[in-house]
C-alpha cells in the first residue's frame, strides 16, 4: 500500500505535528529543571551555536590600544561587584548556587577560554542569551566595555593578591559592618555604601593610582547629588556607575554627597602625566576656556566652570585639577551620538559639547587638569 | 433692494481680487516705503502694464487670423508680417524696456550715507552692529531701525550658510553669503514698521527667521542710537538669575558681566517687539516659553533649552530681560 503525498495531507500533517507539540507543552511534562544538566549533545549545539555567533558578530569590532593600566582599575573595580558574583575571582571561591544553575557561569578564577579582545567586547556588550549573561548596562559605553575587556585579558595570569588589590585597594579584607577609616560620620549601614565608593574613589574621594577614576573631592554637594540622582536614575549612562548608584537610597546618595564634597580635593602635583603636556596645548586650552570657540558656538568654559560661576551656582562640575584623561573621554561622550546624559543642567553641556572639536577638547582637558583647585 | 446688494456682493469680490489684501501692508513689494522700493515697484507696474498691452494685441492678432480673414496670406504678406511683427517689434519693445530697467540700475547703486549698518545672518537670527559716522560701533540683534531720509550703506554677510536679507518695503533682497560682505543700499521715505525676512532657505527654522524694522524720524533715530549704546541699568533678582544659569556664557547684556558673543546680545531686548528673530510678540510669557523649550519654538536653534530652571527664576529672567529697554 503506497500512501500518496498530496498538499492537503502534508498540511494537515503539519498542522497536526503543531498540536502536538503545543499539547506536549500544555501537559508540563517537559523538565525546565536546572537539575541534572543538558543531554551532551544539546550541550554541545548550544555552545557551537554561541561560539559562532559570536565569532560572526565581532567581525566588525576593532579593539583600541588596551594597555593603559587605569583600565584594569576600572575593569576590576566593575568586575568585583558586576560579575565576580556568578564568576568568581582569582582567590574566591565560586559560589556553589551560581555552579549549580544551567548553564553555569564559567569560574574566572581558574579558566576564561582564549576569546580574541573583540569577541569579548562582544560578550560583555550584549550578553548571551538563553545563558543569564546580561547585556551592558549602556551597551553605548564603549569605553567602559574596552576597561572590562582589558581586566579580562589579564584575569588568567593574575595572582590573587593583585586582583584583591585592584578590586578593593585599601579596603581590601574589610569585614561589612566594620567601621570605614574617614568615614565615621557615616550610619553603619552608610559606611558599607561608602567603603564600596572608595574601593574606586577613595574613602578621601581623590581616586586611585594611574587617574583610573575621576576625583570626586572638593565637588560641591549639589553637582554630586544631582549626578548619583542621574546615574541612579539611568539619566546619567554608565554600566559602572548605575549598578552602585541604583542600590543607594535617597538619603545614601545624599550622605555620600556631603561626604565627598567634604573632602579637601587634590592639588594636581598628584595627577603628574597631565602636566607633562606641551606647553602649546595647555595656551591652546587656557585660550578656550576663557574664551571659547565662538566660530563654532562654544562659549568660554570658565563661563560656568570658573570659581566665580562655580560661587554663584553649585549645580556646575568643577573641573580644576581634575583628571585629564577623565576630562577628555567625557567630552568624547557628549560629542558622540549617542546622549551622555547627566543631570538636570546635561542639555546645556549636551549642546556645548556637541560642538567642541576632539583638539580643543584635549587641550582645555590638559589646561584644566593642571590647575589648582579654585584658580580663578 | 436684491439685487443691488448682489451687485454690491459682486463688486466687493471683484475689488477684493483686484486689491489682493496681501499686496499691502508691512511685509510687501507692492507697498514701498523707500526709493529703492518705489523704483522696484515702477518698474514691476511698467513692465505688468507693457506686458499686458502685448498680450492684449496678441490675443487680438489670433482673433483677427481665425474668425476674420477667410482668404489666405499671400506669401510676400506673410513675409512681411513675419519680419516685423515676429522680429522688428519685439526687438524694439524689449529693447526699450531693457533700457528703462537699466536706467534704474545707476541709482539703487548710488552710495549710502555717513551710516553704515552691518547685519550678519546665522542659523535662524540676525546680528546687527550700527556704525554711526564718528562714533563706537552699536552693538544689537534682530531689529533694525533706520533713520527716514537717509541713504543707509548695509554691509551684509553671513556666519554659517547662506542667507538672504529681505525687507520688501525697502528695497530688492540680497545674498548674505559666507566668506563675502555684499553692499546693500536703503534710503527708506517713509516712516513706520516693517518686516524683513530670510529670504533663502538656510535650515530647520529658516520660516522662523525675520526681524523687525521701523523706520524713525531722523532725531527718534538719533536718540534711539543713543539709549541702544547705553549699558542696561536694570537691576533685581531677575538679573541675578540670568547670570547664576550662566546665560551671560553666550548672551551680552552690557553693564553686567554677561559678555557672550555666541548668542543675540540681550543689552536692550526689552525694546524690541519681537522675540526669537521675530516669531514671537516680546511678552514676559513668551520669553519664559522661549527660555525653557526652544528647541521647540524654533527647531534646530543653537539655544539648549533651560526647562531646568526653577519657575521662579525662569520668570524673574523674563522679567528683567523686559526690563531692558
Amino acid at each position: 500500500m503506497t500512501l500518496r503525498l498530496t498538499w492537503k495531507r502534508v498540511l494537515l500533517g503539519l498542522a497536526a505535528l503543531l498540536l502536538g507539540g503545543m499539547l506536549v507543552g500544555w501537559s508540563g511534562v517537559i523538565n525546565i529543571g536546572a537539575s541534572g544538566g543538558h543531554w551532551a549533545v544539546t550541550e554541545w549545539f548550544l555552545h557551537w551555536v554561541m561560539r559562532n555567533s559570536v565569532r560572526t558578530h565581532a567581525l566588525g569590532i576593532a579593539a583600541p590600544p588596551l594597555d593603559d593600566p587605569a583600565l584594569l582599575h576600572r575593569g576590576a573595580g566593575h568586575y568585583a561587584t558586576g560579575c565576580a558574583p556568578c564568576h568568581g575571582a582569582p582567590g574566591e571561591r565560586q559560589n556553589p548556587i551560581v555552579q549549580a544553575s544551567l548553564p553555569p557561569p564559567p569560574d574566572f578564577g581558574r579558566a576564561l577560554d582564549a576569546w580574541t579582545p573583540e569577541q569579548l567586547f562582544r560578550i560583555v556588550q550584549h550578553g548571551v542569551r538563553y545563558s543569564g549573561m546580561p547585556a551592558w548596562v549602556e551597551p553605548g559605553r564603549h569605553d567602559e566595555i574596552w576597561a572590562m575587556v582589558a581586566f579580562l585579558r589579564a584575569l588568567p595570569r593574575m595572582e590573587a593578591e593583585r586582583y584583591r588589590d585592584l578590586a578593593f585597594g585599601a579596603a581590601a579584607g574589610r569585614q561589612p559592618g566594620s567601621g570605614v577609616a574617614g568615614g565615621e560620620s557615616l550610619a553603619a549601614p552608610l559606611q558599607d555604601m561608602l567603603a564600596d565608593c572608595a574601593r574606586c574613589h577613595g574613602v578621601d574621594g581623590r581616586g586611585r593610582e594611574n587617574e583610573a577614576f575621576p576625583i570626586l573631592a572638593g565637588q560641591s554637594e549639589a553637582y554630586l547629588h544631582d549626578t548619583l540622582r542621574a546615574f541612579s536614575e539611568g539619566r546619567r549612562r554608565s554600566g559602572m556607575m548605575q549598578p552602585p548608584a541604583a542600590r543607594a537610597d535617597e538619603a545614601a546618595l545624599r550622605a555620600l554627597a556631603a561626604h565627598f564634597a567634604a573632602q579637601a580635593p587634590a592639588v594636581p602635583a598628584t595627577a603628574a602625566p597631565s602636566r607633562e603636556a606641551a606647553p602649546g596645548l595647555l595656551a591652546e586650552g587656557g585660550r578656550i576656556a576663557r574664551e571659547g570657540l565662538p566660530a563654532e558656538g562654544v562659549p568660554a568654559c570658565l563661563s560656568c566652570h570658573g570659581a566665580a560661576a562655580l560661587a554663584r551656582n553649585p549645580a556646575w562640575p568643577r573641573l580644576d585639577g581634575q583628571h585629564a584623561a577623565y576630562l577628555e573621554n567625557q567630552l568624547r561622550l557628549w560629542r558622540e551620538a549617542a546622549p551622555r546624559g547627566g543631570g538636570p543642567h546635561g542639555p546645556v553641556m549636551e549642546t556645548i559639547g556637541r560642538r567642541l572639536p576632539a583638539e580643543a577638547a584635549r587641550a582645555v582637558s590638559a589646561w584644566f587638569a593642571a590647575r589648582a583647585p579654585g584658580s580663578p | 433692494m436684491r439685487d443691488t446688494s448682489g451687485m454690491t456682493g459682486l463688486w466687493r469680490a471683484g475689488g477684493g481680487l483686484l486689491l489682493l489684501p496681501g499686496c499691502s501692508g508691512i511685509q510687501s513689494a507692492l507697498d514701498p516705503a523707500g526709493f529703492e522700493a518705489a523704483e522696484l515697484a515702477r518698474l514691476f507696474w511698467v513692465m505688468l502694464a507693457a506686458g499686458t498691452i502685448i498680450w492684449l494685441l496678441m490675443l487680438a492678432l489670433s482673433l483677427h487670423a481665425a474668425r476674420r480673414r477667410a482668404r489666405p496670406w499671400s506669401p510676400r504678406a506673410a513675409g512681411r508680417l513675419i519680419l516685423w511683427g515676429g522680429a522688428v517689434v519685439p526687438t524694439l519693445l524689449l529693447a526699450v524696456l531693457l533700457v528703462y530697467g537699466l536706467v534704474l540700475m545707476p541709482a539703487l547703486r548710488a552710495p549710502g550715507g555717513p551710516l553704515l549698518v552691518e547685519v550678519e545672518a546665522e542659523q535662524f537670527w540676525w546680528r546687527v552692529r550700527y556704525h554711526p559716522p564718528g562714533g563706537a560701533p552699536v552693538v544689537s540683534a534682530n531689529a533694525l531701525r533706520l533713520p527716514r531720509g537717509e541713504r543707509v550703506e548695509l554691509r551684509l554677510s553671513a556666519r554659517d550658510v547662506i542667507h538672504s536679507f529681505w525687507i520688501p518695503n525697502l528695497a530688492g533682497k540680497m545674498d548674505m553669503i559666507p566668506g563675502r560682505t555684499n553692499r546693500l543700499v536703503l534710503e527708506p521715505r517713509k516712516a513706520g514698521l516693517y518686516r524683513g525676512a530670510c529670504a533663502e532657505f538656510c535650515g530647520a527654522s529658516h520660516a522662523l527667521m525675520a526681524f523687525e524694522v521701523e523706520v524713525m524720524e531722523p532725531a527718534d533715530f538719533a536718540a534711539f542710537l543713543a539709549r541702544e549704546a547705553a549699558p542696561a541699568t536694570a537691576a533685581g533678582p531677575g538679573r541675578e538669575a540670568f547670570l547664576k544659569h550662566g546665560c551671560g556664557a553666550c548672551h551680552s547684556v552690557r553693564g553686567t558681566s554677561a559678555r557672550g558673543v555666541i548668542g543675540p546680545d540681550l543689552t536692550h531686548l526689552g525694546g524690541r517687539r519681537g522675540l526669537g528673530a521675530g516669531i514671537l510678540e516680546n511678552t514676559a510669557a513668551q520669553r519664559a516659553a522661549f527660555i525653557a523649550r526652544v528647541g521647540q519654538i524654533k527647531p534646530a536653534a543653537r539655544m539648549p533649552d533651560y526647562a531646568m530652571l526653577p519657575r521662579g527664576e525662569l520668570e524673574a529672567i523674563a522679567g528683567w530681560l523686559g526690563d531692558l529697554r
